[in-house]
């Protein structure tokens, strides 16, 4: 890529292991690299583009979402390195994006989207990400959230032991075989079947819960042997259930469609597919990296791995990548029915009145879409790795109730900030294949957080803040810390500037609780 | 000498393994993995409850490596045990066959490690003579 290094510094500390005992390291050394950012032209002040000639491996140019402050976080890390091969991916439309949250991944940058010609264009199982339909569901109370000002600490107690969470923790729920299968191909649909909530809560899922194309024949033994007792369960890392409240409305005439309004108490739920959904990412890079070189495809990375979307191997893996997005959905499903539990539980059932699901959106999937290309209407595969659909006004998938003003859009920020609904726009149609930002994105390692944050303070600090915090580990706590992400506020200032989503509401944790 | 070092990765975790031969970088690449999934927990342990055979087939020594980190986390998670110790009874480029020895864990892992990646793998020989290599856990 011709990088030319301009400085080096000395930063940080490390350590190792020598034969049993711990030891010091001695150096870590910072590049600034100077050629990339000569390189990213200013499109307009949040749309930054490498143009296609900078390397020749790029089929199309590579742009980045970001503000002037934001694209010195993201020229940091290896981000647009990443996003630079993306844009050799066979097939690759219009552009390789990032959002505002980037940050480095493996293969595909976090915070990306590509979009591949339909049907003979790459599709690639590092688009989507191992954590398949990682999302978030936002569910309504009738509550003003002063009306239970003296209960958070039980609800977040009761939460907390009716959804489980923690490190391959599985949950209540034991499927046999053919249950599985039935999660793997109905999804969301299947659980509401079994009593486990209402077709509303169908209604108001993304592809209502459901990608209609999976199979669960194609998902191995070993990723169902994973996943089998997980169903219900949040997992760990940066997955959370939040109760919030509503405390500024951007857009009030959008927020009343979707039911929100000022001080209500509302429940954020982010988990995905957990083991089962890891392991089906593992098993289909591995059978792509071994057919890649069948269709004469070669690329700088191996978690880049592809196969053409027509071929066999990777009609496979979309049919195996949708049952695990069922999977996910059905996830959320059951946890939603922990919080209405929770709810019944601390404050008795005639007095919990109704939570229902504002919506629930996939930040790590693939799709097949209408998109305008070069001026014509063309199907394409989208891959969303850390990125959310954002259909605008009219687009005929946004559910009904919502058309006029556009699909909702979910995104968390970090522990102790602020998390946003946004509402999609005809501009996120025209520039990033009907996508925007998934959250906070990290800038910070877990060793660095775990090394500079003391939980206990944290927690206690957030109780000051009047944030109460259930959580199962003292070192998840410490790595999932305010410090140790970007600030939520300014990515997204960012897309709704830049047109690719609106803000309508923002929201405050006033509970958390975690694995 | 050192069997690996923990290094600075923005969302994830980076491991450096270090070794003479391509048996011992497994067995010290393994030891990382677990350093990670429950830290100190293999250092008391005896010779494993547990014992499950291994084969794993991959491209080349690089993915073979990955492939069977993959493998063991795989059956860690299947079986809620942390795998402390592997005999490779054959190890070659593309292929190796062995055991792996683990004890099951009641209170479960440090750190759930959703996947062995394959970004920035690659055995090299270093001009010290070392093997060394790269692995990126996605957390």
């Amino acid at each position: 890529m011709g990088r030319r290094f301009s400085r080096w510094e000395v930063a940080g500390a490390c350590n190792f292991v020598e034969n049993g005992a711990h030891r010091d390291c001695t150096i870590i050394v910072v590049f600034e690299i100077m050629s990339i950012k000569d390189s990213i032209n200013a499109l307009t002040p949040w749309q930054w583009e490498v143009p296609r000639g900078y390397d020749a491996a790029m089929n199309v140019p590579a742009q980045i979402f970001a503000s002037e402050g934001l694209l010195d976080d993201v020229i940091r890390d290896r981000s647009i390195e990443q996003l630079i091969n993306v844009a050799g991916l066979p097939g690759i439309q219009r552009a390789a994006l990032v959002m505002p949250d980037v940050h480095q991944g493996y293969g595909f940058p976090i915070g990306g989207i590509a979009a591949t010609a339909y049907p003979d264009g790459a599709i690639s199982p590092g688009g989507i990400g191992y954590d398949i339909n990682c999302g978030v569901r936002l569910l309504k109370t009738e509550f003003h959230y002063n009306d239970l000002r003296n209960k958070y600490k039980q609800l977040a107690e009761e939460l907390y032991r009716q959804i489980p969470s923690g490190v391959g923790k599985g949950g209540q729920l034991k499927l046999s075989q053919n249950e599985l299968d039935n999660v793997l191909n109905k999804g969301a649909q299947y659980m509401v079947a079994q009593g486990y909530g209402t077709e509303q809560d169908i209604r108001f899922t993304e592809s209502f819960g459901r990608l209609e194309w999976a199979d669960a024949g194609e998902v191995s033994e070993q990723a169902r042997a994973r996943g089998k007792n997980q169903v219900g369960t949040m997992g760990s890392g940066n997955h959370f259930v939040e109760l919030d409240r509503v405390d500024s409305i951007f857009d009030s005439e959008t927020a009343e469609k979707f039911g929100l309004r000022m001080n209500q108490l509302v429940v954020l739920i982010h988990t995905g597919s957990r083991g089962l959904g890891h392991q089906v990412a593992t098993d289909y890079i591995r059978e792509m990296m071994s057919a890649m070189q069948k269709y004469n495809i070669n690329l700088k990375d191996r978690e880049l791995a592809c196969v053409p979307f027509s071929s066999p191997e990777g009609g496979r893996y979309f049919k195996a990548m949708a049952a695990a997005a069922n999977f996910a959905w059905a996830n959320r499903q059951l946890i939603t029915e922990g919080v209405r539990r929770a709810f019944d539980n601390v404050l008795g059932a005639t007095q919990t009145g109704h939570i229902g699901v504002l919506y629930d959106v996939a930040h790590n999937i693939a799709k097949i879409e209408d998109h305008i290309v070069d001026g014509v209407m063309k199907k394409v595969i989208v891959h969303r790795k850390g990125a959310t659909r954002a259909f605008g006004p009219g687009h005929p998938e946004v559910v009904e109730e919502y058309r006029s003003v556009g699909q909702p859009v979910l995104i968390p920020g970090s522990m102790g900030t602020a998390s946003y609904v946004l509402a999609g726009t005809e501009g996120s149609m025209l520039q990033t294949f009907g996508s925007t930002c998934h959250g906070a994105g990290r800038r910070m390692s877990r060793t660095k957080a775990r090394n500079s944050v003391e939980a206990t303070a944290l927690i206690k600090q957030l109780g000051q803040d009047g944030i109460h915090v259930q959580a199962g580990s003292c070192r998840g706590v410490a790595e999932e810390a305010p410090q140790a992400y970007k600030d939520v506020e300014s990515v997204v200032d960012v897309v709704h500037a830049a047109g690719i989503a609106k803000k309508i509401a923002r929201l405050r944790p006033v509970a958390v609780i975690k694995g | 000498m050192k069997q690996f070092e923990i290094i600075p990765h923005t969302a994830d975790v980076c491991i450096r393994v270090f070794a003479d031969t391509l048996p011992e970088l497994f067995v010290n690449a393994l030891e990382g993995m677990n350093h990670i999934i429950k830290e100190g927990f293999c250092a008391d342990v005896g010779r494993g409850e547990i014992v499950v055979n291994i084969e794993v087939h991959a491209a080349d020594e690089t993915a073979l490596l990955v492939d069977f980190l993959s493998t063991v986390l795989s059956t860690a998670h299947t079986k809620e045990a942390v795998f402390c110790r592997a005999e490779l009874d054959e190890l070659q480029s593309g292929y190796l066959r062995g055991r792996i020895y683990g004890n099951r864990t009641p209170d479960g892992f440090d750190e759930d490690i959703k996947a062995v990646t394959y970004h920035d793998a690659k055995i090299e020989r270093m001009p010290n003579g070392l093997l060394q290599t790269r692995i990126v856990f996605d957390i």
